[in-house]
């Protein structure tokens, strides 16, 4: 460094070698050509948008349509407090997508994209499932826990293929061609249950999981009451429980969960995933602790 | 809250089209603490919810706050030119960058061998602004792209209105159904999921991986880069396959996939794909993805370079987006290209998506 260089006015004087003038010209040259091509691109943009408006005259003064429709998810929230999914699926590892194909009643793929991700986070290993529904979310759920994994799937009653009215979403036949899982090499980690939740025996699958999905009830009590039962399975109480159905469509699966949100403990970081049906929490109690039976 | 959180939230609630919570957020961001950039964004979402006059007060703040706030600059710009005052406009435009490259001139003319400390922070100083100014200008010219693309779409529907045999007939191309394309057992694996309003859908991404993977291509060639998104995702579903990657210059470019492990695979060329120079890259390819420039006369210029790409003597696979009512020049570029190129004969669209692949032998 030159000490004694004191400013501009000292440098101007002094001798340039070849280079550094070199250097100079180029950076000049540089400068001028930015700042030309930048006023050039901003008339362009100008003019661009004038022949724009004109068009939209010419086309009858209609709304500009200039981008696409940006699809905007329904803006219905509920009580509960809400986060937006796209964090939690940037932040997500690869996932394994099966049965992509959405029939009437099945969870939309986003949401099943984001029950995958939520039971890869839990780092599950054992996974339990309220309501089979045509095991659509039963295999996603089986294809991303790893291989060493195990899904148990409850589903009401073995010949059920009925058609479920809740208001306007027509629940289609369950199984015309059987579970979707089957005769995927995802099956043999699937234990598929029958019974209904109410007086089903969970003795052998309690304190055993590290994630439960609830989607079978739509009415309050049956929801309450899985809720209160997945409690239960969460290995030492800690996982995490999802529930589907948290939508004006569903205004009984509403009312239970907020009510489980306001007064159990456990549920207190219960979230629902803005623009889904989709609610969750991240369950974690001392160990021990009664409240978690 | 804190308020950097107010104005994450802001930004998160924006990119989600969620514009009133986003307004909300940085409103009260700005309660907790005035920046230049904060009202700049604040006065963005005004702009996007056609509050001009707030809009305008929002960014002058920002200019007043930080005169060298380029992105507030061009923002009032672009808001004065679309309010008809075009005189304001430019002269608002044309100052953004100027400063930097006077600086720049005046420096050059002192230039020595050996700088001072002193102007060694001038330099840097210059360099941040230089940065700036070229990063400016990759907006401007992303602006433009898009204004471009948006002008040649209204000349697309102006056609489809004015002949509506050539471009509205969606049902020209024959319709296989998804799930034939991607059965139940047919496992794809996916990243990146979370997508913005120019992303495929989540069954368009799995439609593209899967025809990927059933390609089994060593090279892949995108036309249309945008974030990066479907890149990622095609060099996780080819394997070991090349990914060469297609777009003009601008901000956001293939970020979904920069310092993801599969960027060693992908190669990012920069260049407007109706001009580029695909010689290098023909007769090499398996597997071509299109969503570039929506206008027909690029479609169909895309189309026919992603033909000469394909591997001669062998079966490769191209894929198409946004075969939708909406881009009405994909339609009739598409259309005719299935009349009139007996290669692509076989093009199916695939139900309840704007996607549209062919198998191609050449």
């Amino acid at each position: 460094m030159n000490s004694e260089t004191t400013g501009g006015g000292a440098a101007a004087a002094r001798e340039q070698p070849p280079e550094a003038e070199k250097t100079a010209r180029l950076i000049a040259e540089t400068a001028n050509l930015l700042s030309a091509h930048t006023s050039v691109v901003h008339a362009a943009v100008l003019r661009l948008l004038a022949l724009e408006a004109r068009l939209a005259a010419l086309h009858g003064g209609g709304a500009a349509t200039r981008e696409p429709a940006v699809a905007v998810p329904p803006a219905w929230r509920g009580a509960l407090p809400s986060e937006p999914g796209s964090p939690i699926l940037s932040a997500a590892p690869t996932l394994r997508l099966m049965a992509i194909h959405s029939v009437e009643g099945n969870a939309t793929l986003l949401e099943i994209c984001l029950v995958a991700t939520l039971a890869k986070r839990a780092d599950a290993r054992a996974v339990f499932e309220f309501g089979t529904f045509d095991g659509r979310t039963t295999l996603n759920l089986a294809a991303n826990i790893g291989p060493e994994g195990k899904v148990f799937t409850l589903e009401r009653t073995q010949s059920d293929a009925p058609t479920k009215s809740h208001r306007g979403r027509t629940h289609v036949e369950k199984h015309a061609g059987g579970f979707r899982y089957k005769g995927t090499p995802f099956e043999a980690s699937i234990t598929q249950l029958y019974g209904d939740s109410a007086t089903f025996d969970f003795g052998r699958f309690l304190d055993a999981m590290d994630f439960v999905f609830i989607g079978a009830s739509h009415s309050y009590e049956g929801v309450l009451n899985d809720s209160r039962i997945a409690l239960r399975l969460l290995r030492n109480g800690r996982g995490t429980v999802a529930w589907h159905g948290y939508a004006p469509a569903f205004d009984r699966v509403v009312r239970a969960l907020e009510k489980l949100y306001a007064s159990e403990p456990e549920f207190a970081a219960m979230r629902h995933i803005a623009g889904t049906d989709l609610a969750y929490a991240r369950v974690s109690c001392e160990e021990g602790g009664n409240q978690c039976g | 809250m804190a308020s950097p959180d107010q104005h994450r939230l802001g930004i998160q609630a924006c990119r989600e089209g969620r514009l009133a919570d986003a307004l909300s957020f940085l409103g009260r961001s700005l309660l907790e603490n005035e920046t230049s950039e904060r009202w700049n964004d604040w006065a963005t979402v005004q702009f996007l919810t056609h509050r001009s006059a707030e809009a305008e007060v929002g960014f002058r703040r920002a200019l007043q706050m930080d005169p060298d706030n380029a992105q507030a600059a061009a923002n009032l710009g672009a808001l004065l030119a679309s309010a008809g005052r075009p005189a304001e406009a430019l002269s608002c435009l044309e100052n953004v960058g100027e400063p930097a490259a006077e600086q720049l001139r005046s420096l050059c003319r002192n230039a020595s061998a050996a700088p001072s400390q002193a102007e060694v922070v001038v330099i840097e100083k210059i360099e941040r602004r230089m940065m700036r100014a070229l990063s400016l200008q990759t907006g401007a010219a992303a602006n433009l792209w898009m204004r471009t693309q948006a002008l040649e779409a209204a000349i697309d529907r102006l056609v489809a209105v004015a002949e509506p045999a050539a471009s509205s007939q969606q049902g020209l191309i024959p319709t296989i159904a998804f799930h034939e394309v991607l059965p139940d057992a047919a496992c794809v694996e996916l990243q990146a999921l979370d997508a913005n309003h120019e992303n495929v859908t989540l069954h368009e991404l799995c439609l593209i991986a899967r025809l990927c993977g059933l390609q089994k291509p060593r090279r892949i060639f995108e036309i249309g880069t945008a974030d990066g998104r479907t890149t990622l995702n095609l060099s996780c579903a080819g394997g070991d396959a090349e990914v060469f990657t297609l777009n003009l210059p601008r901000p956001g470019l293939g970020t979904r996939f920069l310092n993801a492990p599969a960027q060693s695979k992908i190669t990012q060329l920069i260049a407007d794909s109706a001009t580029f120079d695909y010689a290098p890259f023909c007769n090499s390819i398996d597997f071509v993805f299109i969503d570039a420039h929506h206008h027909y006369e690029h479609v169909l210029q895309d189309s026919r370079a992603a033909l000469r790409l394909l591997r001669v003597g062998s079966r490769s696979t191209v894929v198409w987006h946004d075969y939708i009512e909406h881009w009405p020049g994909v339609v009739r570029a598409l259309n005719e290209l299935f009349v009139s190129e007996p290669q692509l004969a076989g093009m199916k669209r695939v139900a309840g998506t704007s996607l549209v692949y062919a198998r191609v032998s050449r």
